[in-house]
């Protein structure tokens, strides 16, 4: 690959108003009666940088697979773009978002380069895409993405399962940005990384989304970095939309009311190596009642 | 009854806790049964008169190898009469000239490495010319273990042009429809089942005597395995990168194409493998029903009592086989 990666040919910024995901009543109410999703209504602008946080099992993960059809709503909707999601349009909508995974989710056996490439197949013909013939320009943008997130040309075509795991959530962004989506869904980006590298990772995707001016949407447990580079925090509990606000506004009731303790106790929970589950065993004292009404 | 016993104890000390026995009573009376069935089943499969023929045989060539004289046993002699009659194996191949035909002309149509020999007759005394090709048999013997494993080769192609709609159908998270994904995993137990040798004599029958027969016998046997090997290995596949490429919504060919085929790779270098080998050793025998390669040639000697010939088809047979058994563990080594 001769190609000069360089940021300042990425596409120019594309914003547009209105709301790219409203929520209408959405509930998810799993077999065993968990209640995912209570009736959440929520809409983002296009453009916005979205973060949602809550204890585990809130419902973030649920929220954010509502959006691509990974989960199937009891009942309400979401749109996508003024479209209701449904599985005629699923396809169609798909192609238009763009999902980064906790785990990453490369085919460790590809090469960087094809895993980038992955993230064009709905928009590449079915033999084409086969004979891994993609157009030379999507090629071109995906070795600037990688240049972007700071992946080397040697490292072009490495497998992925040889990068770290840092690496590799970056070749998962660059897959994620290459179709040029309206929204970016991030379920945990980093959860399985180390603080630093956590830190870029976030930063890489808030940058390349707003060159692009895709709308971002992450779920994430840890509360500073979501104040850190959200445009907007979200707070979920048991499956209801708690808090909706700018980052400023997550004071320390807030905070309690989200996770049911403040955030010094969650920071300090974890530097003692608790997770959040232990966190959780402590809010009970302190559940509000309409939460437990649910759980 | 051991079950109950752990029930009701929760509330006890440690100590007296039901501990399970490894063995039990139970255990003792399956194993006598089995023994008893082995027992009548040896008998009627002559296991017991094999042991003591192999017994004698055994003890005759440690008496032997010590010193002392004993009657040779029934599979010594065997071995004996087998090692006699086959060294020196059979590489060189004589034919009357009379028997060429009247067009044959010594000085045009001499083959390749080959001389003329004149002889008395044994009975009569009169000169006979012979036709001496000194590694005639072996380069025949050679040729059609070639033809055998083209047979194996075209076998095999057959099995993975067959099995790929047959993995497409059986593989229950890619599978069209329910109904397809029955027929296809019954597809695969139906050809499994079917023995080649069973299937390659009704080929012998459609198609007439001939290698054609041995590949649709080997192809269509082989494909059940491909089939269901690569449909469970897709099932088995990590299904994370798989999820992220429906996201971007990608049609279910192209997750196969980029999710699974990459994760299953290895696999299927190593099935492939496996049935070329497997279909070598195979095609080797199916000759004995005319479907053509080697085993007619084989069965034909053999058949004779032309020992020196069996064994020269024997020894091409082993050494391909550990020759293709190298080449392909070191292609894999390489693809892998």
């Amino acid at each position: 690959m001769s190609t000069t990666p360089s940021t300042t040919h990425l596409h120019s910024l594309r914003y547009k108003a209105g709301a790219v995901i409203r929520f209408a009543n959405t509930t998810k109410c799993w077999q065993d009666g968990t209640l995912a999703l209570d009736s959440v209504n929520l809409e983002l602008a296009s453009g916005e940088c979205c973060i949602v946080i809550g204890p585990s099992g809130a419902g973030k993960t649920t929220l954010l697979r509502s959006i691509n059809g990974l989960v199937t709503l009891t009942s309400g909707s979401v749109l996508f773009n003024g479209e209701r999601v449904t599985r005629r349009s699923l396809r169609r909508i798909r192609s238009r978002i763009g999902m980064v995974h906790q785990q990453f989710n490369l085919v460790g056996r590809l090469p960087v380069m094809d895993n980038v490439m992955t993230g064009m197949l709905s928009k590449t013909g079915t033999l084409r895409s086969l004979l891994k013939l993609f157009p030379r320009a999507d090629v071109q943008r995906a070795c600037r993405l990688l240049a972007q997130v700071g992946l080397e040309e040697s490292q072009l075509y490495r497998r992925a399962m040889y990068l770290s795991g840092g690496q590799q959530q970056r070749v998962a962004i660059a897959r994620a940005f290459i179709s040029r989506p309206d929204l970016v869904l991030a379920d945990e980006p980093v959860a399985s990384l180390d603080p630093t590298t956590s830190e870029d990772i976030l930063h890489l995707v808030r940058s390349v989304s707003r060159q692009t001016g895709a709308t971002v949407l992450c779920s994430l447990h840890q509360v500073e970095l979501a104040r850190q580079f959200a445009d907007r925090i979200i707070g979920m509990r048991a499956g209801r939309l708690v808090f909706d606000g700018p980052p400023e506004s997550l004071t320390d009731p807030v905070m309690r009311e989200i996770y049911g303790t403040t955030a010094k106790n969650v920071a300090a929970a974890r530097e003692h190596g608790r997770d959040n589950r232990t966190a959780r065993v402590d809010e009970a004292s302190v559940r509000p009642s309409h939460v437990a009404e649910l759980t | 009854m051991m079950n109950a016993r752990l029930k009701h104890n929760g509330s006890r000390p440690p100590e007296e806790w039901g501990i399970r026995r490894p063995f039990h009573w139970g255990h003792a009376l399956v194993i006598c049964l089995l023994m008893a069935a082995l027992a009548y089943s040896a008998d009627r499969t002559d296991i017991g008169e094999g042991v003591a023929m192999s017994t004698d045989a055994a003890l005759t060539g440690l008496a032997n190898l010590v010193g002392f004289e004993r009657e040779p046993s029934a599979v010594g002699r065997g071995i004996s009469s087998f090692a006699q009659r086959s060294w020196p194996i059979v590489v060189s191949r004589e034919r009357r000239v009379d028997d060429l035909g009247r067009n044959f002309d010594p000085d045009a149509d001499m083959p390749w490495w080959s001389h003329i020999e004149t002889r008395p007759h044994p009975v009569t005394g009169e000169p006979i010319e012979y036709l001496v090709q000194p590694v005639g048999y072996l380069t025949y013997v050679v040729g059609l273990m070639v033809t055998t494993i083209e047979i194996a080769i075209w076998g095999t192609l057959l099995a993975l042009f067959l099995a790929i709609p047959l993995t497409y159908c059986s593989a229950s998270n890619y599978t069209p429809h329910p109904l397809l994904y029955v027929l296809g995993r019954s597809l695969c137990s139906l050809s499994r089942a079917v023995p080649e040798l069973i299937s390659a004599l009704i080929f012998v029958v459609l198609f007439g005597v001939g290698p054609f027969a041995g590949v649709l016998a080997l192809g269509f046997h082989t494909a059940g395995f491909l089939g269901k090997f690569f449909a469970d290995d897709i099932e088995n596949a990590d299904r994370g990168p798989q999820e992220a490429l429906h996201c971007s919504g990608a049609n279910p060919v192209k997750v196969l194409r980029f999710a699974v085929l990459p994760q299953i790779m290895p696999q299927v270098f190593a099935y492939v493998q496996y049935i070329l080998e497997r279909n070598v050793r195979t095609a080797t025998v199916l000759g004995i029903v005319g479907a053509g390669g080697i085993g007619l040639e084989l069965i034909g000697q053999w058949n004779m009592y032309k020992y020196g010939h069996a064994a020269t088809i024997l020894l091409v047979i082993f050494v391909t086989v550990v020759i293709l058994e190298h080449i392909t563990q070191r292609l894999r080594r390489r693809i892998i």
